[in-house]
């Protein structure tokens, strides 16, 4: 460049720019500027974002450039080199070569994680870059790139992608962090659900009780749900308060063995899980430990007399129509109530009415909106929502991550499309990393759909034999982790701090993943680095540069001998 | 010199005089413990509990294990004394605790309605849930309730051997009550139970004849460390050594403020500063060899490190320049430092821990660690020097010569910091690249290393464009130091973000904040002031 600029002239003045220490003061300031904001957005946001919006950004990149060109002008300018610019040039030589070699990393160096079971093998590499995979089968799917979160599509502006056969995929919604969350819809012949809430001093919630979940632990109350007639109701109130029955009742429902606890019947009609049945205790005997048991079907019902103490006195009385397809047995036990004796039984007629009965007293009318004491604690109970006949559907909400925490144990995406051209249309939900969607054209042509991240292949297949944690005397807080993998039939060991080399990619011990039986999933970060050869280099010139600038001074000593001699 | 004696028999004539009476437990402190994870002598758990529970290293100036065994021996009395702290007015408030009372009895709180409605609330909020400051606060006091209880109970002193080995899980006295129809488990109880009823009747003439007792009845149940490990951590407890450097210090920086460069005052404070230098590397030398590790692990051990490392520096350049200016500046520097470090446990805890995983390559760990810190030190005597020219060229004009001195000195030490930040900054690279897999991650950490590195570059670059001269380059290494600050403090403290999680801590924001403030006001004075001045002429 020197030979060619003539001095003077235009390019020679831009030349002299670019290798300007003013222009080097500015550069420098400037990007200790824009490094101390991004580090603010860092702690905001999370690193992703700072990533994003600096660090990988193109016009960072273009900044870096301009320093680059800044400190090769200034280098090269001062060709010839003098012996005291010794030092000057090696020093800005080692950062063109750190700048190189970062370059490199980025573009060609690949930076994931492996998570493998203990005694199972892996052989590709999971990046951080998330991709729809599309294809016909599952075993032939195609990776697709796509990166949701700085542009998230919306009902308005949703993002299409052509899935072939006519199929076009509209992703309308995007949650960064999304947790599944049921949702009941109306729809005819359902089960019945009601939207509670659940209000004290302490906390606020609400929540979804259908009769398909059974009775459920909520807290200290145990909370149940179940289909009644006006005529259960009266029943209920008739009986006044009553403790539960103990025990369970054992069934052969059309040749299916069945068991369930015997308060579920107290009653109450309660239908017998696919089945055409139903079934109610009428009667209850503590003394002699019996109940009478009805069951109904559609074309008929039967009264079963049953004993706990001695099943022989067991009687069935003739049936009423044609004779259910039931054979019962009733189990006695021990006084059998829900753990602390609270419970919260709703029934729900056919009129949308929810009755509520608290540990067995009689049933109370539950108005929507009009909160009920319950006598436990502070805690009242209120109406949100009653569906007689309904659905339950899956579908995310927005997951909030606690600040500070880095978003490490957040859930992962989720995105919400629609299929135009399709047999079934949706709208699905799909989570990064999750199941995937099968459905098909409208000719019949299979597709499959996934949200998930890129992959890449290793080559070979790593196989975890072992995985060890050590702890420190007397706690539980671990002070190494030790992973025993198999490659190619020979074993290796991969440490905190005791990478495993194999080809051009390197194994990092980074975490695991532990349930109650101990560890079973070693995570592995795994990095193929090109660049790293030329930030060494440049690591060492730059160190070296400068150690020869400030302290050896080549040149100047030997001026100062002359000056003395 | 003769001055110096008499201090130093005062301070040691003083300290036994102003204590309550009390026995001496020299056999019981050596006693070896498990607890946090690692092994350590009585006297450094006594020492821990008593800080945490009423925030102060002495209660009444009683001596810690005294107080512990007083709790412990008197269950009644231990409950019913006013001892755990509760300083947060806020919370204070909230409980409808007296306002102007820092110590609190374990009665007086565990029968407060309003605490345990808090407490229940407090359980409710799920664990996800991001807890207000004075649920914060609350917890605190919880945690030392309920710490307090422990200690009573004879929980926190895990001194029971196990047979397996010495780094299997020890027991502590509460867990032995199935253990007693073993024999030797057996003789221990008499031991304990002796020594507990002599505490309790206070006969300490008792107690100082049957504490020696315990260590041979312990060691009967299973393996212990050695005894030299134990003596060696109880002696680093006793002498404070990082306390009398900066003792030192300061009686040497007061010579040294009138010295000029004038003989003996000079000489008086250099002496001064070598004793108490002589108590930092001492104090470094037992902390070593207590944890095993080089003293960088975490920010009390980095901020007495970077004082050390910046009087270091000082004597280094002292002793090769004879410039006499090099003292003044390092000294300050280390002396608010080491009181910061002796007198803010909360934020810098002083206790030894064990460290995460990753860290535990002491190769690494001393020389990237170790390299950084020392950067900051040359950076921190750079910023004293800069004080020292900066008020130079605006109040002592006429001082050419001094101001030249100072001028070399200043450039001097940013030449040395700016090696080694950027040697260290590059071998925290080379660590990442081999423990992490990546050589730079663009990580808070490395990047605010990289920020006050820049920050110094652009001052040279500066200088060297001809932009700053000396005044300028003196001023803008007062600035620089903040990079140096958020690459030390901030990102651990106020960010709290990235990778280098192992450091995180709260609390001082506000008051770096203030220091940060006052420096940049006083830079815009000195500035203003220098700039009528060259005018004038």
């Amino acid at each position: 460049m020197v030979p060619v600029a003539r001095r003077g002239g235009l390019l020679w003045r831009s030349y002299q720019f670019m290798a300007s220490i003013k222009l080097a003061v500015i550069l420098l300031l400037g990007l200790a500027a824009i490094l101390a904001t991004a580090t603010f957005y860092e702690s905001l946001y999370d690193s992703k974002t700072a990533q994003h919006l600096v660090y990988g950004s193109t016009w960072f990149a273009a900044f870096l450039g301009l320093l680059f060109i800044n400190i090769f002008c200034s280098t090269t300018i001062r060709y010839p080199w003098k012996r005291h610019q010794v030092g000057f040039v090696v020093t800005h030589l080692g950062i063109l070569f750190i700048l190189m070699g970062s370059l490199q990393t980025q573009l060609y160096g690949v930076d994931g994680q492996m998570p493998v079971r203990e005694g199972s093998s892996e052989d590709r590499v999971i990046l951080d870059k998330p991709v729809l995979l599309l294809g016909p089968s599952a075993r032939n799917l195609k990776e697709k790139p796509v990166e949701f979160r700085w542009n998230p599509p919306s009902p308005e502006h949703p993002f299409r992608i052509e899935l072939g056969n006519g199929v076009t995929a509209l992703v309308d919604t995007y949650l960064h962090h999304a947790t599944p969350k049921m949702l009941y819809l109306p729809i005819e012949n359902g089960e019945p659900a009601v939207h509670l809430r659940f209000k004290s001093s302490r906390f606020d919630m609400d929540q979804w009780i259908s009769s398909s979940q059974g009775p459920q632990q909520m807290g200290l109350a145990q909370v149940s749900l179940a289909a009644a007639s006006q005529q259960d109701i009266e029943n209920l109130a008739k009986a006044g308060k009553q403790p539960p029955v103990p025990g369970s009742i054992g069934m052969l429902v059309q040749g299916r063995p069945l068991q369930l606890p015997a308060a579920d019947f107290q009653a109450v009609s309660r239908p017998l899980p696919e089945s055409p049945y139903r079934a109610r205790i009428l009667r209850y005997d503590a003394k002699t430990q019996s109940i009478d048991l009805e069951v109904s079907g559609p074309d008929g019902s039967q009264v079963h007399h049953l004993s706990a103490l001695d099943s022989k006195l067991n009687r069935r009385q003739p049936a009423r129509g044609q004779e259910p397809e039931v054979r019962a047995l009733y189990v006695g036990g021990e006084a059998a109530e829900a753990p602390s004796g609270k419970s919260l039984q709703l029934f729900v007629t056919p009129q949308s009415q929810v009755y509520c009965r608290l540990n067995g007293a009689p049933p109370q009318l539950l108005a929507r909106d009009v909160p009920l004491k319950t006598g436990w604690m502070d805690i009242q109970i209120s109406l949100q929502e009653v569906l007689a006949s309904a659905a339950s559907q899956e579908t995310y909400q927005p997951f909030k991550v606690r600040k500070g925490r880095g978003g490490g144990n957040a859930p992962p995406a989720a995105i919400r499309l629609t299929l135009e051209g399709a047999r079934q249309k949706g709208p699905f939900w799909l989570q990064a990393g999750g199941s995937m969607l099968e459905s098909s054209s409208s000719q019949g042509q299979p597709l499959v759909l996934g949200y998930s991240f890129a992959t890449v292949p290793l080559g070979v297949r790593v196989e975890l034999v072992k995985f060890v944690i050590g702890y420190d005397p007397g706690t539980r807080n671990p002070a190494s982790f030790q992973s025993t993998v198999k490659v190619n039939g020979e074993e290796h060991k991969v440490e905190m701090n005791e990478p495993f080399h194999l080809g051009n990619y390197t194994f990092y011990q980074a975490s695991y993943e532990e349930n109650s039986q101990g560890p079973q999933v070693s995570v592995f970060s795994v990095t193929c680095d090109p660049g790293i050869k030329s930030k060494y280099l440049g690591s060492i010139l730059l160190v070296g540069g400068i150690f020869t600038m400030f302290y050896l001074k080549p040149g100047r000593r030997r001026k100062q001998e002359k000056a003395v001699a | 010199m003769r001055f110096l004696v008499l201090l130093i028999l005062l301070w040691q004539v003083c300290l036994p005089a102003l204590a309550v009476p009390q026995p001496d437990l020299t056999a019981l402190k050596l006693v070896p413990a498990q607890q946090g994870g690692r092994l350590k002598p009585l006297d450094t758990v006594a020492r821990e509990n008593v800080q945490q529970i009423t925030g102060k290293a002495s209660f009444h100036g009683e001596d810690p294990l005294w107080t512990s065994l007083r709790w412990m021996s008197n269950p009644k009395d231990a409950y019913a004394e006013e001892n755990v702290e509760c300083r947060n007015l806020a919370l204070k408030a909230a409980l409808g605790l007296k306002a102007e009372q820092r110590w609190f009895s374990m009665n007086e709180l565990s029968e407060n309605k309003k605490l345990l409605d808090m407490q229940a609330g407090l359980d409710k909020v799920s664990p996800d849930a991001e807890l207000s400051d004075l649920d914060k606060e609350f917890e605190q006091l919880l945690m030392r309730m309920q710490l307090m209880a422990s200690i009573i109970d004879g929980e926190t002193w895990k001194i029971v051997p196990n047979p397996k080995g010495v780094e299997e899980p020890w027991q502590s006295l509460a867990d032995l009550k199935s253990r007693l129809n073993e024999p030797p488990v057996a003789a221990l109880a008499t031991v304990v139970g002796e020594l507990l009823r002599a505490s309790h009747d206070k006969d300490f003439s008792k107690l100082q004849s049957e504490e020696p007792k315990l260590a041979p009845a312990l060691s009967a149940l299973g393996p212990t460390p050695a005894a030299d490990k134990m003596a060696l951590e109880v002696h680093y407890n006793q002498l404070h050594p990082f306390r009398m450097a900066w003792i030192f210090y300061a009686l040497g920086l007061c010579p040294l403020l009138f010295a000029g460069r004038a003989g003996k005052l000079y000489w008086l404070g250099l002496a001064s500063t070598l004793v108490g230098f002589a108590y930092h590397c001492y104090g470094f030398y037992l902390r070593c060899n207590i944890s095993g590790r080089a003293p960088v692990t975490n920010m009390y051990e980095s901020v007495i490190w970077v004082a050390f490392g910046a009087v270091l520096f000082a004597l280094g350049f002292e002793f090769r320049s004879r410039a006499r200016v090099y003292l003044l500046a390092a000294l300050t520097f280390a002396v608010a430092a080491l009181v910061m470090a002796d007198n803010l446990p909360a934020v810098l805890n002083p206790n030894i821990n064990p460290l995460m995983p990753v860290l535990r390559n002491n190769f690494w760990l001393t020389i990237h660690v170790l390299t950084i810190t020392l950067s900051y030190a040359a950076f921190a005597l750079a910023l004293g020097l800069g004080h020292m020219v900066v008020w130079g060229y605006a109040f002592q004009n006429d001082q050419k010569e001094r101001l030249n001195t100072l001028n070399k000195a200043l450039y001097k030490a940013i030449q040395i910091g700016i090696l080694l930040l950027a040697a260290g900054t590059i071998l925290g690279g080379v660590w990442a690249n081999y423990s992490w897999g990546r050589f730079w991650g663009w990580d808070p950490k490395e990047v605010w290393a990289l920020v006050a590195l820049l920050g110094y570059l652009a001052l040279l670059h500066g200088r060297y464009a001809g932009w700053l001269g000396h005044f300028g380059l003196a001023a803008g290494s007062i600035l620089a130091f903040m990079g140096v600050m958020m690459a030390w403090y901030g990102v651990n403290f106020i960010l709290g973000a990235g990778l280098h999680s192992y450091g995180f801590g709260t609390g001082g924001g506000q008051y770096v904040a203030v220091w940060a403030g006052v420096e940049g006001v006083f830079v815009a004075l000195t500035t203003a002031r220098y700039r009528t001045l060259r005018k004038a002429r």
